[in-house]
């Protein structure tokens, strides 16, 4: 910086003026910060509290003990191996009950016939939550891996079937009209017609269906596990270990996040494959 | 002595000031007691041994008839949650099983114990009828299912040690107690941990007591105990020793052979009575409801406390058991009721020492 | 009813028929040994005539006002802090790291620090069921407040439109899709919640407490009514939205 701007900017500032380079640059700084102040001010708050004992400190540990009980966890890799019994769980069930969804869905989409027959009893055992079904499959499957599986599967196959056949449905007729001018085969009219125009609309069923897949799986390792996040936070707990407990729901938190980051990737290729598809 | 009208006034005036002492303080608008509510219990019911002796008969309410107070029994669904109510101020009074409010205490929630509630308490290890587990030695492996931090958590550590195992032996199963059950019907799991309401199950025809500590370790038994929180003790003690008494007198008409048929109800569940009668068998009510802080008492707690530390259970600063033991409030009612010699002591070994008075 | 709708209904219930109609003789011939089959005719019976039976409906009227409350909490506070993120770029910016952050967090994940804050009783179980609604909620009716075209919005201010009747008139109207997206999602989360909170916090009563129990002592008839009635609630939930969407989707287009 030369002489003179140094001096004009000393002036300036000595005079209580700012330039308008300046006066921009902090409301850059102050722009990109401003997110940021509410977590920052809730984690203030969360050490000031436990500092100061507003909350006893074995029903909220502290934010310094909470980071060192996961760097323990991760030390002697109790904790990834929790993280990976629960994502193997989820990823298994989740592509079984989407890939089942998608199936079914596309039959009720594409066939009438089929849709009357299977729509209804589908829409049936929706209205009925997870955990209405938890203590039938309990007793019918057991409270093994089996269990897990299975009520994981359910949880992302029902919204994605149901759907997945109504975004089909919801093709408008012109377009598939407009396919059969153009000579579209059957399949070309599927491909290049109906998914294109369903695609968002499944998109986001499948990514809800991972969100559910994974409540539906820290459900069930909440209340019939021996490994897995799930388990680990009520194992903590009932040791008033609440420190771990809390790692544990980071780590719940962490892997939704992951999670659903995974989908939105696998969207943009998806996204990128479908626009040099039509080029 | 020529004194002694003057002495005997002197001890008059003293006892008056006692006694405007003790009406001095006003107990708390309200009593919040709360314990784990037992699945076995049944609704409209709650508390077990001491305590369930006490809310069934209304002493609570009896004893505090002419103060301003409301007792509220909390019934918390799982026992980590009643660790939390103590810690996070929402009751005053808490029934914890030993393990759990020494890991409590370790963690720095400032209590104190002042009675035990219940004693003697056997566990009781259920399989399958046709399984070929016969022994805990056979447990090796497999898949166990009981609740980790509860009454039963620390007697399975003593018992997989008596036998040369550990916890890492066997691949325990979080359940609690109904599922627990279910899942050994179904065959999910290998065996089951827990106590007395196992007997119903066997009679079930479901299956079969592989184990149990009764008439065969004293020091496998669990003990729990009426926890109070430090700052509410210190600042209404009479009301404290208040408490204290009602429970005593529990333990008079709990201990009295002659109602022997109706504690079993209050005593750990009504819905399963033929089952506790036979689990206690061979114990009279006498040791069985006895409030005393005997060495047995105090030994096993001392014990409880070196077995957690070592299995790093405890994770804060060492603290002196018998200091958080406070048995001055036990004294007093015992004094107050004249029972002093009403129930025996035992021995670190579960002996009596000498014989109970009149 | 017409021909098509007739033969939709036949076949909408052919397959549940068929399902019946299984269970039913897997009881009458014995074709399994299981403990879990309960005879139809028994599952009726106990539903019309036996003392459970007749509780469990007082007990589904519970969850259901303690779902209900929840649900409204959740929504009214879902709706007012989505349509002031949804106006306020500078609170939107504020709140909206924090809040992408912990929609994240598995629901029931929160449900230990919310009896640390909200102690044992009623007030967790509503709060849990309150929050579970609460996101979805927000989160559309962000969306639906934000996709408002913003030429439309300039538009109507240089109309002389004021800030509210921009708002009335054409924000909330247009958002109105997005808004019952959240709301529907809002119900379900809600009704689940509502099970979650009676499994885990279990004291007091509820239709979960009920599943629960039934399960523990192998009373599959009462389970299978209440998993029944359970789906009923759901059912009558969804239609009363769906009322409620078009009747206010009619007034919209006026």
């Amino acid at each position: 910086m030369n002489v003179s701007r140094a001096s004009h900017l000393a002036t300036s500032v000595a005079g209580g003026m700012q330039s308008p380079w300046q006066s921009t640059q902090l409301k850059r700084i102050g722009h990109l910060l401003w997110p940021l102040l509410l977590p920052f001010s809730l984690g203030l708050f969360w050490w000031l509290g436990s500092r100061q004992e507003w909350v006893a400190s074995q029903v909220l540990p502290a934010p310094d003990i909470v980071l060192e009980s996961a760097r323990d966890l991760i030390g002697n890799g109790l904790l990834q191996e929790h993280v990976l019994i629960s994502l193997w769980r989820v990823l298994l069930g989740f592509l079984l009950g989407s890939a089942l969804g998608l199936l079914l869905g596309a039959a009720m989409g594409l066939s009438e016939t089929t849709s009357d027959y299977l729509y209804p009893l589908l829409r049936l055992v929706a209205y009925v939550p997870l955990l209405g079904w938890l203590p039938l499959l309990m007793i019918l499957f057991g409270i093994g891996e089996t269990l897990k599986i299975i009520l994981v599967a359910q949880a992302a196959m029902l919204p994605v079937a149901l759907n997945t056949s109504n975004a089909i449905r919801a093709v408008p007729r012109r377009l598939i009209e407009v396919g059969q001018v153009y000579g579209f085969s059957q399949t070309q009219v599927l491909t290049k017609v109906i998914i294109p125009a369903a695609f968002p609309s499944i998109w986001s069923s499948i990514r809800y269906a991972l969100t559910k897949s994974w409540l539906a799986l820290v459900v069930v390792e909440l209340l019939a596990s021996s490994e897995g996040l799930g388990f680990l936070m009520v194992d903590s707990r009932q040791l008033f270990q609440l420190d771990v407990m809390l790692v544990a729901v980071a780590a719940i938190g962490l892997i939704g996040y992951l999670l659903d980051l995974g989908l939105a990737l696998v969207e943009r290729r998806i996204l990128r494959w479908r626009r040099a598809s039509f080029e | 002595m020529k004194y002694r009208p003057l002495l005997q006034r002197i001890a008059l005036l003293l006892g008056l000031l006692a006694a405007g002492q003790t009406l001095a303080e006003t107990p708390p608008k309200e009593i919040r007691i709360g314990g784990p509510s037992l699945a076995t219990t049944g609704s409209n019911h709650w508390g077990w041994g001491l305590l369930g002796i006490a809310h069934s008969r209304g002493l609570f309410q009896e004893e505090f008839k002419n103060d301003d107070v409301s007792f509220k029994f909390v019934g918390l669904n799982t026992v980590p949650m009643v660790g939390e109510a103590l810690a996070s101020n929402q009751i005053d009074f808490a029934g914890q099983g030993d393990l759990i409010s020494l890991i409590g205490r370790s963690a720095g929630v400032k209590t104190r114990y002042i009675l035990p509630v219940s004693k003697f308490a056997n566990a009781y290890l259920a399989v399958p009828k046709d399984s070929p587990i016969q022994s805990i030695e056979d447990l090796k492996g497999k898949r166990v299912a009981y609740t980790r931090g509860n009454y039963v958590h620390l007697q399975v550590i003593r018992i997989l040690a008596a036998h040369g195992m550990t916890e890492k032996d066997v691949r325990q199963v979080n359940l609690d107690m109904a599922t627990g059950n279910t899942a050994l019907a179904t065959g999910d799991v290998d065996a089951v941990f827990s106590g007395p309401d196992l007997l119903a199950l066997r009679d079930s025809g479901v299956a079969r007591i592989a184990y149990t500590t009764r008439d065969r370790d004293l020091h496998a038994t669990a003990q729990t105990g009426l926890i109070v929180r430090d700052d509410f003790a210190s600042r209404y003690p009479e009301t404290t020793a208040r408490v204290v008494k009602v429970l005593v007198r529990a333990a008079q008409w709990g201990s009295d052979e002659t109602n022997r048929e109706q504690v079993y109800g209050p005593w750990w569940s009504f819905r399963l009575q033929s089952a506790i009668a036979e689990d206690l068998e061979g114990r009279s009510w006498s040791q069985l409801a006895s409030p005393l802080f005997d060495p047995f008492l105090v030994a096993q707690y001392n014990d409880t406390y070196r077995l957690a530390k070592q299995l790093r259970l405890l994770r804060g600063k060492d603290f002196d058991v018998n200091q958080w033991m406070d048995r001055s409030f036990l004294d007093k009612a015992l004094q107050e009721l004249g029972l002093e010699h009403h129930w025996a002591e035992l021995d670190a070994n579960g002996d009596a020492i000498g014989k109970p008075g009149a | 009813m017409n021909a098509i709708a007739f033969r939709r209904l036949r076949r909408g219930l052919t397959l549940p028929a068929l399902l019946l109609l299984i269970w039913w003789a897997t009881y009458q011939f014995g074709l399994s040994d299981s403990r879990l089959f309960v005879p139809p005719g028994k599952l009726l019976d106990t539903a019309l005539n036996s003392a459970e039976g007749r509780a469990i409906w007082s007990t589904l009227g519970l969850s259901l006002a303690r779902g209900l409350t929840g649900l409204a909490i959740g929504i009214s506070l879902g709706l007012a802090v989505g349509v002031l993120l949804g106006v306020s770029r500078r609170l939107e910016r504020f709140f909206g790291l924090t809040l992408h952050s912990i929609k994240q967090v598995s629901l029931f994940a929160w449900l230990p620090l919310l009896t640390l804050w909200f102690g044992f009783g009623e007030s967790s179980k509503l709060a849990f069921i309150a929050w579970a609604a609460f996101f979805p909620v927000l989160l559309n009716t962000l969306e639906g407040v934000c996709s408002v075209p913003r030429e439309l919005v300039e538009v109507s201010r240089v109309s002389g439109f004021t800030r509210w009747q921009t708002f009335s008139r054409l924000i909330l109207p247009s958002a109105l899709p997005s808004i019952f997206n959240g709301v529907y999602l809002a119900l379900m989360f809600a009704w689940l919640a509502t099970l979650g909170a009676e499994y885990m916090l279990g004291s007091g009563d509820g239709i979960g407490v009920v599943l629960m129990e039934s399960r523990a002592e192998f009373r599959i008839d009462l389970m299978l009514l209440a998993i029944a009635l359970v789906g009923l609630i759901g059912f009558l939930l969804d239609i009363t939205a769906k009322a409620l969407e078009r009747r206010l989707l009619r007034w919209r287009n006026h």
